[in-house]
């Protein structure tokens, strides 16, 4: 028998979702870009699609097109939409995009659900898997990007201005944290950032940020531990 | 076997070419064999430093594609035993070095020598990785200003992640050198401190050098100024050799020298 120049399996692809409630295009652009700034290393080049199961109304072939432009401009993948309508579904199609079902039935939203979308896996029943934490031994440097995906992330030596150290869960820092650090990404609000020399340029759980110039005020070179609490980023002493 | 030492930094013109000049001079005069490579393809600079510009016949690339013998393009230096170049080219484009290329080079000096030095170019590009890749040890030529330091710490990152030892999950050993350091700035806080670079990058401190004028009087003469034993910049380069061979040495020049009082009695300047 011939070697099969091929194999077709299932496997499950890490992307990020948008999550869309409106659209206004200027909007949009500015949050977009903020968001991006918030840590260039970890949302550039990655996969995105965007979610329209919250989508409030119409969306427009021009709308989507700006959209597309938009996140590609800012170095996102954009590879696909997820839900909608079935207008909007062939206009993504139209577009290029890959248009995925909308996940099991959910009841239909009127405002924007705080509820995390779950990341696409393969298995009908997402279920919470922990991987084991991702240990750093060696300074995570300028330039650089750390993601523990799925689980904590202990980083035992520096983290350099202009690095970025990213995690699914907790991250405990025991050496200088000066770089960016955003824990509980994939919308954990229960996520924290535990570090023995806060000197952060920015501090984010589940997507709510603080910049350097806010962490001066607080516990600044000092230990600390940053968490969420009612939607805004407090910073305790340790 | 030989030790691969990168001397790279970065930022450009912070002192790489000057250091690696006096370090593989330094070296020599111990006594150990070695080889400076010049990996600045294009601009071609360690040979003027090292008063050797007239007689490159051959360069690095033309022994990478075997248009010319490493014995042929090995100059041998004049002032110092033991101690050999390999110029880079200055006209050909910077694609010219192949990883396969210059490991073979590599391999053939290693049977030879002690030491190869390379002299990387400025950034953290193609030009910088290929000096880097195949390097055990590396010494980080930083001056104490902040970008300087930003982009020190930038090559720190590629060293451990983009170099053969990283790929083989080892580290490369790293040395920092702090050039072009002025005391009186850091006292007036116009520059980082020794201390301050230290805690940001949080490497050894292989040494210190102070901005001198004997540098650029060294490499207008084309001698590394390591030879100017009489100078501090030439001082402090040998005491970074002792320490790079593992003697232990007190860092010198790290503070303002009291110009004034007996200085100004004595009639000196
Ligand atoms: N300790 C020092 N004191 C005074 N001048 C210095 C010192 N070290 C280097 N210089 C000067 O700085 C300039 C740059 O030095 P050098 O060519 O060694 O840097 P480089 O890092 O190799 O530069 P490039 O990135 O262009 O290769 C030269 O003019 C040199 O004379
Ligand atoms: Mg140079």
């Amino acid at each position: 028998m011939a070697d099969p120049c091929f194999q077709i399996k299932g496997t499950s692809v890490t992307s990020m979702v948008l999550d869309l409630y409106h659209y206004q295009g200027e909007e949009f652009a500015s949050a977009l870009h903020q968001k991006v700034q918030s840590a260039p290393l970890f949302f550039t080049g990655s996969p995105l699609y965007i979610n329209l199961a919250s989508f409030n109304g119409e969306l427009s072939k021009p709308e989507l097109q700006e959209i597309i432009k938009h996140c590609q401009s800012l170095g996102f993948q954009l590879f696909g939409c997820k839900g909608g309508s079935e207008p909007q579904a062939k206009l993504a199609k139209d577009l290029g995009l890959v248009h995925l079902p909308a996940s099991r039935a959910r009841p239909d939203k009127t405002e924007p659900s705080p509820e995390p979308e779950p990341a696409p896996v393969a298995s009908p029943e997402p279920e919470a898997i922990s991987r084991p934490t991702r240990i750093i031994e060696r300074p995570v440097r300028s330039g650089q990007q750390i993601y523990a995906e799925g689980s904590d992330l202990i980083l035992l030596a520096q983290v350099s201005e202009g690095a970025e150290v990213i995690a699914d869960g907790n991250i405990h820092a025991y050496g200088p944290l000066r770089g960016r650090a955003l824990a509980g990404v994939r919308d954990n609000p229960n996520a924290r950032i535990f570090c023995q020399h806060l000197e952060a340029e920015l501090v984010s759980i589940a997507g709510h940020f603080v910049l350097n110039d806010t962490l001066r005020e607080r516990c600044w070179k000092q230990p600390a531990q940053v968490f969420l609490q009612d939607d805004s980023i407090e910073i305790a002493a340790l | 076997m030989a030790k691969i030492i990168v001397v790279t930094s970065g930022k450009g013109g912070v002192g790489k070419t000057t250091s690696s000049a006096a370090i593989s001079t330094g070296l020599a005069l111990r006594g150990h064999k070695t080889v400076v490579i010049d990996f600045d393809v294009g601009l071609r600079n360690l040979d003027l430093i090292m008063g050797c510009e007239r007689r490159v016949v051959y360069d690095f690339v033309n022994v990478i594609n075997k248009e010319a013998s490493l014995k042929q393009a090995l100059i041998k230096d004049k002032r110092t035993d033991g101690l050999f170049i390999l110029p880079a080219s200055q006209t050909r484009d910077k694609d010219a070095l192949t990883h396969e290329g210059v490991e073979a080079v590599l391999d053939e000096l290693a049977k030879d020598f002690d030491y190869i030095i390379c002299d990387s170019p400025a950034g953290i590009e193609q030009g910088a990785q290929m000096a880097l890749y195949f390097a055990e040890e590396a010494i980080v030529v930083t001056n104490p200003e902040v970008s300087s330091v930003r982009d020190s710490d930038r090559i720190l990152g590629i060293l451990q992640s983009k170099s053969r030892m990283a790929e083989q999950g080892k580290a490369v050993k790293e040395h920092l050198l702090l050039t072009r350091y002025n005391p009186t700035r850091v006292a007036s806080a116009e520059m980082l401190s020794v201390a301050d670079v230290e805690e940001i990058l949080a490497i050894p401190l292989l040494g210190v050098i102070p901005e001198s004028e004997a540098v650029l009087k060294a490499s207008n003469q084309g001698a590394p100024v390591i030879l100017d034993t009489e100078s501090q910049a030439g001082q402090a380069y040998e005491d970074a050799v002792s320490r790079l061979l593992g003697d232990e040495v007190e860092h010198r020049f790290l503070e303002q020298t009291q110009k004034g009082f007996f200085k100004r009695l004595l009639g000196g300047k």
